[in-house]
């Protein structure tokens, strides 16, 4: 799964809900659910060092 | 008057309803549009619903997937992946996959895997393609079990529509774990490079999954623009026995589907700002676990007295609580919002989709 960027995303009390990441060319909203294959993989290029998360605006 | 007899083949396992395992086996449902062109290196849906197609490894093939109304007596549609760029000399780590039948764990356990019982699973369909010869296709788990097991089809006949029927023994070595996530799919290597033709993975044998381990052969229709495979009546059931396709409804196809997938395409939504807009949604089918959201195109507000907002570029995003049965959702990139005022999607928003995703 080619993912380009990931940046957290914050709810009105500023806890981070969701990740807003550009996963094979379309951006996306991926929720933190480990059932997600979105966030699943996510997890896993993180893990192998291949992308970090920003931080949320 | 009593029943004294009742015929054999209409109490066995097989030949009572719901035997298609397959969601989408026909290839009637396309949320996505019935055309997607010029498909690189991917792993994603593409046109048609619970069929993947995996292109990986950094071959220069280019893709279209599309649902065609060609199709063998009984079907109306079918799934055609087009070549459109050539790669005459694949990367030995490259592959184009057509993954299919994926099915979550939990809706297999029946099939008393990791025991001496293990019941087999028998997959058929109709297959079309330029190329003629053998084809790998394998049967893959996830979850816990990481485990594959390899059969082949031949297509005889070139640019004819061909029926195949393959079983796979029942694996009596792992039990697979309850749960949605993935426990089985069916996989055809239509392209791949030496890794995935190379070594001594048997036929009918169970083994761990192993990239280099699959001896796969292949139709290869990455070599030339005038390669095609083209697929339809897909059916996966518990035996060792293929019968006729179970047809459904086209609305009970749609609703099984919209548990991986689904699109919405009008809503009221109301101002949070004068930037953003946020909707509340209910989705018609429980969804398989919580959704990636994303929009297909500028969304257009009507804002009832006054006229339309535009989104001057795509923003939907998770804006809190966000479920399998739905959530609150947030449209950004707009201007001149009012806080609290209703505005309609879809009243005036063309083919703007917003997109849920929870596929396997």
């Amino acid at each position: 799964m080619n993912i380009t960027s990931a940046q957290f995303e914050s709810d009105d009390n500023g806890d981070n809900v969701s990740i807003q990441a550009t996963i094979e060319e379309q951006v996306l909203s991926v929720p933190l659910d480990p059932a997600n294959r979105h966030y699943a993989e996510i997890l896993k290029q993180v893990a192998d060092g291949t992308i970090t998360i920003a931080d949320a605006d | 008057m009593a029943l004294s007899k009742v015929n054999p083949n209409f109490v066995g396992e097989t030949a009572i309803g719901r035997r298609n395992l397959a969601i989408n086996g026909d290839m009637r449902i396309a949320q996505r549009g019935a055309t997607t062109t010029a498909i690189g290196q991917s792993a994603n849906y593409f046109s048609l619903d619970r069929v993947k197609l995996f292109n990986s490894g950094g071959a220069g093939a280019t893709y279209t997937v599309s649902q065609e109304t060609d199709a063998p007596t009984g079907f109306t549609k079918s799934y055609k992946i087009q070549t459109t760029t050539a790669d005459t000399s694949l990367p030995a780590a490259s592959y184009t996959i057509l993954r299919l039948a994926t099915t979550e764990a939990q809706d297999l356990l029946r099939l008393g895997w990791g025991t001496s019982s293990a019941k087999s699973l028998t997959f058929s369909f109709w297959v079309k393609s330029n190329k003629t010869g053998d084809q790998t296709i394998l049967a893959v788990t996830h979850a816990n079990m990481q485990q594959h097991v390899k059969q082949k089809f031949t297509i005889n006949s070139a640019n004819t529509w061909e029926k195949k029927e393959i079983t796979f023994v029942g694996n009596t070595g792992t039990a697979m774990e309850d749960g949605s996530a993935m426990g089985f799919g069916i996989d055809i290597f239509l392209a791949a490079g030496s890794n995935y033709q190379g070594g001594t993975t048997s036929l009918g044998v169970w083994g761990t999954r192993a990239a280099t381990d699959k001896a796969a052969d292949t139709l290869n229709i990455a070599n030339s623009t005038s390669d095609y495979f083209q697929i339809t009546g897909v059916q996966l059931e518990v035996g060792d026995t293929a019968t006729d396709f179970e047809h459904r409804s086209y609305g009970e196809e749609l609703a099984a589907c919209k548990r991986y997938y689904q699109v919405v395409s009008a809503s009221p939504t109301f101002g949070v700002d004068n930037i953003r807009a946020r909707m509340s949604l209910s989705f018609p089918v429980e969804m398989r676990g919580t959704p990636s959201v994303s929009q297909s195109a500028v969304v257009v507000l009507a804002n009832p007295g006054v006229g339309n907002v535009t989104q001057s570029g795509v923003s939907f995003s998770i804006a809190g609580v966000s479920t399998n049965r739905g959530g609150t959702y947030q449209l950004a990139n707009l201007s001149g919002m009012t806080e609290s005022k209703i505005y309609h999607f879809g009243q005036s928003s063309g083919a703007a989709l917003l997109q849920f995703d929870a596929e396997l």
